[in-house]
C-alpha cells in the first residue's frame, strides 16, 4: 500500500518538474496542387529530437533540442533561447493523415502533407 | 589595479525586440498572419551567442535552413563574420536570403587555429585562447 502511494508520489513529481515552456517556431507555409509544404525552423533539432502527432484536425510539432551548451561553457552573452519547440498547427483542411511526409535538414523541417481526395481539385471532361 | 573585460555594447535592434515578444507570447497560439511573415523573412541578422571556457571562445549562431557550402567565416581585426545565403525551392523558383552577422572578438585568439563546425542548422565556431591568456596554477612552494 505505502509502495504504491510513494509510486502515485514520485510520477506526480515528475510530471509538475516536466518543461512547460515552448518556444513557437517560424515557419512557411506553400499551397500546391495537391498538397500543403510546410517548413519550420527548428535550429539545434535532429532527427531523434522532432515528435509529431496529428489529433483530429490539430498538427502538434515539438521539437527538443538535441544540440545543448556544455556547462562547462560560461555564458559571455547570449542572443539565442534555449526552451525546446512547439507548434500547434489547426488544419482548417481535409488532409490524409496517412500520408504525411517529414524530413529534417539543418535545422529545418519540411512536411508534406496530401489533401485528401474529397478537396482536391478535378477536372471535368465535357462530354 | 585590474583589468575589466570590455563589455560588448548591448543595443538592442528591432530583431531583439521581436524575440522578447516571441518569448513573452510564444505559448499563445495565433496562427499565421501577414505580420509575422513580413517581419520574419527580413531576418538577416542571425542571433548569435558567445562562450568561452578555459581553453577557447565559442560562438554559436543560428542558421536554420543554409547549407553549409553557403557559409562563410572570416576574421578580420578581432571581428568575427559569417555571411551567406539561404536557398529555398518555392513553388515560384529558388529563393535566396542573404545573411551577415559580426562579432567582437576577445583578445588573445590564435588566429590560425579557429574551427567551425556546423550541425543541425546551428554553426559552432571554436576560436581557441593563446596560452598566455588561459588562466594558470602556480605551484607555491
Amino acid at each position: 500500500m505505502t509502495t504504491a502511494l510513494q509510486k502515485d508520489k514520485s510520477g506526480t513529481v515528475a510530471e509538475s518538474t516536466r518543461q512547460v515552456n515552448y518556444i513557437r517556431p517560424y515557419y512557411e507555409v506553400d499551397e500546391g496542387e495537391d498538397s500543403y509544404d510546410i517548413r519550420i525552423f527548428l535550429p539545434g533539432v535532429n532527427k531523434g529530437g522532432v515528435d509529431l502527432s496529428l489529433e483530429g484536425d490539430t498538427l502538434e510539432i515539438t521539437g527538443t533540442r538535441t544540440q545543448k551548451t556544455p556547462e562547462t561553457w560560461k555564458t559571455i552573452r547570449r542572443e539565442q533561447q534555449f526552451e525546446d519547440f512547439q507548434l500547434q498547427l489547426q488544419l482548417n483542411v481535409k488532409i490524409d493523415g496517412g500520408k504525411i511526409t517529414a524530413k529534417i535538414e539543418d535545422g529545418v523541417l519540411g512536411l508534406i502533407l496530401s489533401k485528401a481526395e474529397e478537396i482536391k481539385p478535378k477536372s471535368i471532361t465535357v462530354n | 589595479m585590474k583589468l575589466i573585460r570590455y563589455e560588448l555594447p548591448q543595443i538592442a535592434r528591432f530583431n531583439d525586440i521581436d524575440r522578447w515578444f516571441d518569448q513573452a507570447l510564444g505559448n499563445f497560439n495565433f496562427g499565421p498572419s501577414l505580420y509575422d511573415q513580413g517581419r520574419r523573412l527580413n531576418r538577416l541578422t542571425p542571433a548569435a551567442d558567445l562562450y568561452e571556457d578555459d581553453n577557447n571562445f565559442y560562438a554559436r549562431i543560428e542558421l536554420p535552413g543554409v547549407k553549409k557550402k553557403e557559409i562563410d567565416v572570416k576574421l578580420e581585426n578581432a571581428v568575427l563574420t559569417i555571411s551567406g545565403n539561404r536557398k529555398s525551392t518555392e513553388n515560384e523558383g529558388e529563393q535566396s536570403l542573404s545573411f551577415n552577422r559580426s562579432l567582437s572578438i576577445p583578445d588573445g585568439i590564435q588566429g590560425d587555429k579557429i574551427k567551425a563546425t556546423y550541425e543541425d542548422g546551428i554553426l559552432t565556431v571554436t576560436l581557441p585562447k593563446v596560452e598566455i591568456s588561459k588562466p594558470k596554477l602556480i605551484e607555491v612552494r
